[in-house]
């Protein structure tokens, strides 16, 4: 799909190294790269290191893009990559979950709550099931682009995603029957 | 549950809302380590034939950090490497002007310290912008543990010896160290602490 004038330019200069016209390119991108990061990770802190990361691995591709795919995807797919190759994972989600056990039972608001319990949930899928999620319920890619920017088959998306819907149902039913509750 | 109801119950959670100075920041923060990065990896270049172990490593950002401990850390073991180039206080007080001089311009008002140790070079920034504009300070402090540079300002604190320290400087640009514990200047031969303290806009 073809860029914007306005993006196109501002890729090329980034391309010849033009620092102000890249930071113009991650003003419109940062939130969505931000918003992937902290799914991926759980963590404001972490999701800040992988979005710093994500934007300057891209400036130092930058050359290798070519625009076939949307810039977009392009940075999604370095995000990802990044996010599930965040290094201490594992320690820092269980070191969260154990920070997010404690802060339940002092959590007024039942909004708050709910965000900590999904995300808490999303952090119990296995990474790449994570990922497909994410890109799609939260992002709105379809299949086929997931599964461009994970590099893998429309049907492993697919099959990731009925594993991962399967688990968080599991996972939120709590959540599902306090709404009810509410309601 | 069904997939519908499972996504109302995803999409109902939020991340956590930032500030939007955060989002007026993040941009600079991130070109100021490609500015960083590019001049980091611009100097070893120029010696290469003096570093050909370290340039071995390749061409990563890791490897320029090393590059930086390797230039900015007078460990034991180097010496007769940084004996063979150029004065090792030129090069160090090169970088450091560059760094300083490079994060101030971005960063005015905001930079507490820049602590270049043997992880490479980090900054310290205030979320204000409220740091006074003194002149900048060249601090080396050598101990036991091995050397840390710092670019401060007095005033400033510092992590050091694992005590929070504010840094003192005077009109004859001598510096001393304030921990909660103790004091530090120049030389104290009972720790091994050796502090050398330059005016950085004497280099500039």
């Amino acid at each position: 799909m073809a860029e914007p004038d306005e993006e196109r330019e501002l890729i090329l200069k980034s391309q010849q190294g033009d620092h102000a016209a890249f930071e113009a390119l991650i003003l419109q991108y940062q939130r969505m790269i931000h918003s992937l990061t902290y799914r991926m990770t759980g963590s404001l802190a972490d999701a800040e290191d992988l979005a710093q990361e994500t934007f300057i691995h891209a400036f130092r591709q930058l050359g290798a893009y070519r625009g076939e795919a949307k810039f977009s995807s392009w940075l999604y797919r370095i995000a990802v990559n990044l996010s599930l190759n965040w290094k201490n994972r594992e320690a820092r989600q269980q070191k969260l979950l154990a920070e997010w056990g404690e802060q339940e039972s002092v959590q007024a608001h039942p909004n708050a709550g709910r965000a900590q319990a999904v995300q808490a949930a999303l952090l119990k899928l296995d990474p790449k099931q994570r990922a497909a999620i994410v890109l799609t319920t939260y992002d709105g890619l379809n299949h086929a682009e997931a599964a461009k920017i994970l590099g893998c088959s429309e049907t492993t998306v697919s099959w990731r995603l009925f594993m991962a819907r399967t688990k968080l149902k599991k996972l939120l039913s709590n959540v599902d029957r306090q709404e009810a509750g509410h309601e | 549950m069904n997939n519908d109801e499972l996504n109302k119950i995803l999409k109902s959670a939020h991340p956590p809302e930032r500030p939007d100075e955060y989002w007026r920041e993040f941009p600079k923060k991130v070109t100021a380590k490609l500015h960083w990065q590019e001049q980091l990896s611009a100097r070893p270049a120029r010696r290469t034939h003096k570093l050909v172990p370290m340039l071995a490593w390749g061409l990563s950002v890791a490897t320029v950090c090393v590059l930086m401990a390797f230039v900015l850390n007078n460990k034991p073991g180097t010496e007769h490497h940084v004996a063979a180039v150029p004065p090792a206080s030129d090069v160090q007080f090169d970088i450091a002007r560059k760094c300083y001089k490079e994060i101030e311009a971005l960063f005015p008002n905001q930079l507490q310290a820049i602590v270049f140790d043997q992880q490479g070079p980090r900054m310290m920034l205030s979320a204000k912008g409220d740091v006074a504009n003194a002149a900048p300070l060249y601090l080396k402090i050598c101990g036991p543990k091995g050397c840390e540079s710092f670019v401060t300002f007095s005033g400033q604190q510092i992590q050091f010896n694992g005590e929070n320290c504010e840094v003192l400087a005077d009109a004859k640009g001598q510096v001393m160290l304030v921990g909660d514990h103790q004091v530090w200047e120049g030389t104290d031969s009972s720790s091994g602490i050796r502090i050398e303290a330059k005016p950085l806009d004497a280099i500039l």
